[in-house]
């Protein structure tokens, strides 16, 4: 026969189960992280191309999104090695992000020429829904 | 009175036992030297828990190498899963039995 455990048994062991869920779920990675990191790129990095020389400005933004994109995937990768997360992250919604974001791009593009701040309004309609749905998962988490 | 402490699953309800379930239940897979860190448990103790565990079908072992080495991961099966949420909704369910305070 099981020894009776009471109420604060209960308690004790339901504070246990929430601080090692925690203590496991900050050695993982974090999903929010690269939403979060990308919404931030295009937001200040997409405007730049409004202002600046393209011709100066592209070579930049391509090799911070190179760096980005290599940084990104090393933290993934080392991570999910040890901990292997329950993604909350749908394929097809990194797949509509990723046509947003060539939206956005099609979109500033089109309109450089017409509109000073095309891209300026592109980086802001890419970026703020990535930095939003990154700060969501934030509170998810 | 109430006997649902009797319905505990005694061998998740060990400590240690509870926080390996605990961890597994968060995540989709967790390799050893993770686990071990996360729980703050010794090698020997961490295999001997995470194998009664998997005698009992609750958890899933697998083992495979990065760059050569040998490494163990774990997982909770379906029926560990469940198990683990009975657990956890008994456990609610004694802790809400408190009688409430004196006035």
């Amino acid at each position: 026969m099981s020894k009776a455990v009471t109420d604060k048994d209960a308690l004790k062991a339901l504070d246990q189960i929430k601080g090692t869920q925690s203590a496991i779920k900050q050695r993982s990675a974090k999903e929010y992280a690269p939403w979060i990191g990308w919404g931030l790129f295009i937001v200040l990095f997409y405007p730049g191309f409004d202002y600046i020389n393209p011709a100066i400005w592209g070579p930049i933004t391509w090799i911070v999104a190179l760096t980005g994109w290599f940084i990104t995937f090393r933290y993934f990768q080392k991570r999910q090695v040890k901990i292997k997360t329950l993604n909350k992250t749908p394929w097809y919604g990194w797949f509509l992000y990723g046509l947003w974001i060539a939206i956005g791009v099609a979109f500033a593009s089109a309109l450089d020429s017409h509109f000073q701040f095309a891209w300026t309004v592109a980086g802001l309609a890419v970026g703020l829904p990535f930095i939003a749905y990154g700060l969501k998962l934030k509170s998810q988490a | 009175m109430d006997r649902s402490y009797q319905q505990l699953d005694t061998l998740i309800h060990q400590p240690a036992r509870l926080s390996i379930m605990a961890a597994l239940a968060a995540v989709k897979e967790v390799e050893f030297a993770a686990l071990k860190e996360a729980i703050n448990i010794s090698d020997s103790l961490l295999s001997r828990y995470t194998s009664a565990l998997e005698k009992a079908d609750y958890i899933k072992v697998r083992k495979g190498f990065v760059a050569k080495r040998p490494r163990t991961w774990f997982s909770l099966t379906a029926k560990g899963r469940t198990a683990f949420e009975q657990h956890i909704a008994l456990l609610n369910k004694i802790a809400n039995q408190a009688p409430p305070p004196i006035s």
